[in-house]
């Protein structure tokens, strides 16, 4: 058993193939037997590291998706059942777990959330999807106006 | 270039010059999101309407949603049937580049990458207006890298 800290100081447990999920605490725990020293994470929020911690143990022993390439590109994976009752059951906090996926380097977990994101944003208005992502919009009128011209443009290409 | 404080209001910047887009919910800042998860969110999205919205989220999201609306055009030509010759079926968008007096939407020709001449037809063919007048637009298109000849038949005297 090993022990996680969160940001805010709480503990989590759990086995070694459970956190072997994250690339990165799998390397950490190359080299260490059941310790009794807790695991900081300090980027990510108790909230948020329950989610994880239970993402990836539903998904213990299943194999790692191997690197890609590009890992700027989304894989093109098929969204499980649990899976999406998973993601779509926390999509308050869809960004947080995203960014802690990207941290501890889950790459299945950030799959399901880039590509659950991407499902929200199709069909939505820009001001929609300004709020899905607490976005600034930091365009001017004018730049404004110079894109709506280029829309109109691309709608010919 | 970003140092640039005098910025005024009426400025239209390049769309090189994007920042990570700063994230509020009210008054209350949130950490910002990686630029690479952006671009992985992003990088299944291709229909028009959606990347159209996209561009006018924030300048990030113009940078790159704006070059793929335009990175791959199409010039067609279809067969009359009647006439039995080849006729051009371009879009407005090759059209204005032909002619080049919209210095607007030529501008718009480094964002293109990839270009598909086709014919619709039966068989293959030799288009003739291909060899004088479209090889000299795919030079002014100076990012593009592909060029896909579809049902075309290249005669020599294209190169």
């Amino acid at each position: 058993m090993f022990t996680l800290l969160s940001e805010d100081g709480i503990s989590f447990q759990a086995e070694r193939d459970v956190l072997e999920r994250s690339v990165l605490l799998k390397n950490m725990l190359e080299d260490v037997q059941d310790s009794s020293n807790s695991i900081p994470l300090p980027n990510v929020a108790s909230a948020v590291l329950e989610k994880v911690l239970h993402f990836c143990e539903h998904h213990r022993g299943d194999p790692l998706p191997v690197p890609e390439e590009d890992e700027t590109r989304m894989r093109k994976i098929v969204i499980e059942d649990w899976d999406y009752d998973f993601i779509s059951a926390n999509c308050d906090i869809v960004f947080e777990i995203i960014m802690a996926a990207n941290y501890l380097d889950i790459k299945d977990l950030l799959d399901l959330g880039c590509k659950y994101v991407a499902s929200l944003i199709k069909g939505k208005s820009t001001e929609q999807i300004r709020e899905l992502f607490h976005i600034v919009n930091d365009l001017t009128p004018e730049e404004e106006e110079k894109i709506k011209k280029e829309n109109q443009w691309a709608e010919a290409v | 270039m970003s140092d640039n404080s005098g910025l005024t209001p009426t400025t239209v910047r390049d769309l090189e010059e994007w920042s990570t887009p700063e994230r509020r919910r009210g008054d209350q800042p949130l950490d910002p999101i990686p630029n690479e998860i952006y671009l992985k969110i992003l990088s299944d999205m291709h229909h028009k309407e959606d990347l159209s919205k996209l561009a006018l989220v924030c300048r990030f999201f113009a940078s790159i949603a704006i070059p793929r609306l335009f990175k791959k055009i199409f010039i067609r030509f279809e067969c009359d049937q009647l006439s039995k010759t080849w006729k051009e079926s371009h879009t407005r968008f090759y059209n204005v580049l032909r002619e080049g007096d919209d210095r607007f939407a030529v501008s718009l020709c480094r964002y293109i990458r990839e270009c598909e001449i086709h014919s619709t037809g039966r068989e293959p063919t030799t288009i003739v207006s291909l060899a004088t007048g479209d090889m000299k637009n795919l030079l002014s298109m100076r990012n593009l890298t592909t060029l896909d000849l579809r049902s075309l038949d290249l005669s020599p005297a294209l190169f």
